[in-house]
């Protein structure tokens, strides 16, 4: 049974990814998919699995098989007669060569500049006056030792190397605790008490306080309780940090 | 009755996160996770425990955490010292099973400004190795047994007062082969080297003085960095991604809102605290990560103070 | 007709790829040395009929039925157990990508498989594999859609273990 390309739904996600890995897209459809993914992170991943699905190519050593599966080849011998010659000539040119006088170099310092221009290094129209200049400049003579005499020319080479405080609460006044005195305290019997009116509660005038009043004195109240908490902090009497509320973190 | 109320409760919570799967941990049901300077930051000792379960029924795939983690503020040197354990295991029955543990260790010096305000820088160092059996196609071959492990260190910043806090912490990966191979293999892993993660972290709560019953307090983890897509990428994107939050309701002893594991109720004393997450996916209300609609979470969070500090 | 010259060339230059294509679906160096001569005494025997442009997809043609017809007589599946039991460099913490790669393309069926690795390792275009494998351009495409979408549905399960 084969298989026909209406097996797949031209639409779904894995057949357009298949196809963009694949390089089957138009520019249009591909710009259109790498929208997508720029922000579709969901459809990244799946990019990124598609991408794992190519098998890499690995090297085999097969050069005991390859040899074993060529067939010999008969030898062309109009090759290896001109082989032959070249061989033949080779070494005859190799032996009978005349011998060279032999030479050995001794490197010898001499203080640049070289006061005497070497003759080989005579400035003329023929030379490049740029490297006849470098050349003279040399810290190394050959010097033939089979004559123990100086040589007439010297041939000389290049020397390549060269504390918050809180404010008062408005409207309101501070009352003294109503603390009685011992005298009040003592039996009333027989003794002409005198009636004291009593002062008008705070309430009465927390009534007259605007909501936003009242919240502004609920801020500086705990605002005066956390100044306290940190006076205390100051003094040693609590620990070194101050932590989060544990009932709301 | 108070005791068999609480008892029910834990009870409750305990059949239902089984019941209902989770993964995702919930924002502050472990102090440390996201930023080591919380180490210390109760003031007295603090022990968290999660546990979380996830169920995909498409791919019949579970997934299970316990994390627990320690921390206290030593006064003689006036830094918080932290200490997490976690385990998780994973599986895809008859086909893969993955199981990973993790250790860390935090340690958090304290400096108070005015007596109001804390900043804490930190450092810490976690140490976790994996393993995963896989085989696509059992009986047909031996499973293939891949192993690693990893070494990441963070360091991170806090300030705070009593009612809000403002985090910072960057994840500086010391060593990962597990997470290394997922790169080479998958092309994107949490860990690469071409990403580079940090976490701001916020909190504050609304009270109308630190003696009401209610509160409201909302916290937020941003993850940012850059990243590239995976390795066949060219050019690195910047990001910056809502990873956790909490929007957490108080009166009184109970607490109740939604997190990034889902939505949760519980109850608290002055040292204990119970909570129940009820999710909705492998990723929460946050993102989601194609393990399909009908992946459940769910997540049971407990907390004890083991000395209430004098503030 | 191929000459001599040719058929040598052809040993040289193609002897590798045919090895490889071959290995990478029998994991049986024995087994893949074997086919490999088949296929070359086959070319060497046929050397009259065949076009010397083509001898490249005409040996894959002989190799992916070779292919077929070896893991049919010995109706076996291809064991990996030789080169994949728990290698070493797991064992190091040092993973091998190839290695899962290689068991996922082990469990494709052996058309998918060779589609994909000619696609890859060889570069052919759909309508050269349609060639060597008698297919039309049309199920190569979908034969292809197929194994990468196994392989990329192995690895992606493996990724939500680790």
């Amino acid at each position: 049974m084969k298989p026909t390309t209406s097996d797949a739904d031209e639409n779904s996600p894995d057949l357009l990814l298949f196809r963009y890995v694949e390089g089957d897209l138009d520019a249009a459809q591909v710009q259109e998919l790498e929208a997508r993914l720029a922000s579709d992170a969901a459809l990244r991943d799946e990019l990124a699995f598609w991408k794992e699905s190519f098998a890499e190519p690995e090297a085999y050593d097969t050069a005991h098989l390859e040899k074993s599966l060529l067939v010999p080849v008969e030898p062309r011998w109009t090759g290896s007669y001109f082989g032959t010659w070249i061989f033949i000539l080779t070494l005859t040119v190799t032996l009978f060569r005349p011998v060279p006088v032999a030479m050995e170099t001794r490197p010898v310092l001499i203080p640049a500049p070289v006061s005497t221009p070497a003759v080989a290094d005579v400035v003329t129209e023929a030379r490049n006056p740029e490297e006849a200049i470098t050349r003279s400049r040399m810290t190394r003579i050959t010097l033939p030792f089979r004559e123990k005499r100086l040589p007439e020319t010297i041939e000389v080479e290049r020397n390549v190397n060269e504390s918050i405080i809180p404010a008062p609460i408005p409207g309101i006044k501070s009352r003294p605790p109503e603390v009685l005195s011992p005298v009040a305290q003592l039996p009333l019997t027989g003794i002409k008490v005198q009636k004291v009116k009593p002062k008008p509660k705070p309430i009465a005038v927390a009534r007259t306080l605007s909501r936003r009043q009242g919240r502004a004195i609920m801020r500086m109240k705990e605002k005066a309780r956390q100044q306290r908490k940190a006076d205390q902090f100051l003094k040693g009497n609590v620990p070194y940090v101050v932590p989060l509320n544990s009932e709301n973190f | 009755m108070r005791t068999f109320l609480k008892a029910g409760l834990v009870w409750s919570g305990i059949l239902l996160s089984f019941a209902c799967y989770g993964q995702v941990i919930p924002l502050g049901a472990l102090p440390m996770q996201y930023n080591p300077a919380f180490a210390g930051e109760a003031g007295g000792p603090r022990f968290n425990f999660n546990l979380g379960l996830l169920t995909a029924s498409r791919f019949r795939h579970n997934e299970y955490n316990l994390n627990t983690s320690y921390d206290q503020f030593i006064p003689a040197i006036r830094s918080g010292v932290g200490f997490s354990a976690g385990y998780f295991t994973s599986s895809f029955p008859y086909s893969s099973s993955s199981e990973g543990y993790k250790f860390s260790v935090a340690v958090a010096p304290k400096f108070s400004l005015k007596g109001k305000y804390t900043i804490s820088p930190s450092l810490d160092l976690t140490y976790g190795s994996s393993a995963t059996s896989w085989n696509p196609r059992p009986g047909t071959a031996k499973p293939l047994n891949l192993s690693g492990y990893h070494l990441l260190s963070r360091a991170a910043v806090l300030i705070n007062s009593r009612k809000w806090y403002i985090g910072y912490s960057v994840d500086i990966p010391l060593h990962n082969t597990y997470q290394y191979y997922r790169y080479r293999l998958f092309g994107r892993s949490d860990i690469s080297p071409e990403r580079f993660n940090s976490y701001w972290q916020f909190g504050y709560t609304f009270q109308r003085s630190s003696e009401s019953k209610f509160s409201f307090t909302p916290q937020l983890v941003f993850l940012t960095g850059t990243d590239r897509y995976n390795r066949y990428s060219r050019n690195s994107f910047r990001y910056f991604a809502p990873e956790a939050f909490s929007l957490n309701f108080r009166y009184g002893k109970f607490i109740w809102g939604a997190n990034n594991a889902g939505f949760h109720l519980g109850m608290q004393t002055e040292r204990v605290r119970v909570m129940v997450s009820n999710g909705f996916g492998r990723r929460g209300l946050v993102t989601s990560d194609g393990l399909g609609s009908d992946a459940y979470t769910g997540n049971l969070s407990f907390r004890y103070m083991l000395k209430q500090s004098r503030w | 007709m191929i000459s001599v010259q040719d058929y040598n060339n052809a040993v040289k230059e193609h002897t590798r790829s045919i090895f490889r294509f071959l290995y990478k679906s029998l994991r049986d160096r024995e087994a893949t040395n074997d086919l490999v001569q088949d296929c070359y005494l086959k070319l060497w025997q046929n050397r009259e009929k065949i076009n010397p442009e083509k001898i490249k997809p005409w040996l894959f043609s002989v190799a992916h039925n070779a292919m077929l017809d070896y893991l049919t007589s010995s109706s076996r599946k291809v064991q990996l157990d030789e080169d994949f039991q728990a290698p070493p460099v797991f064992q190091k913490n040092d993973f091998d990508a190839k290695a899962i790669l290689e068991r996922t393309l082990n469990e494709l069926p052996p058309l998918q498989k060779s589609i994909l690795l000619l696609r890859d390792m060889e570069g052919y275009e759909y309508r050269e594999i349609g060639e060597i494998l008698g297919l039309t351009e049309a199920q190569v495409k979908v034969y292809l859609f197929r194994a990468r979408q196994k392989v990329k549905d192995y690895i992606k399960e493996l990724a939500h273990v680790i």
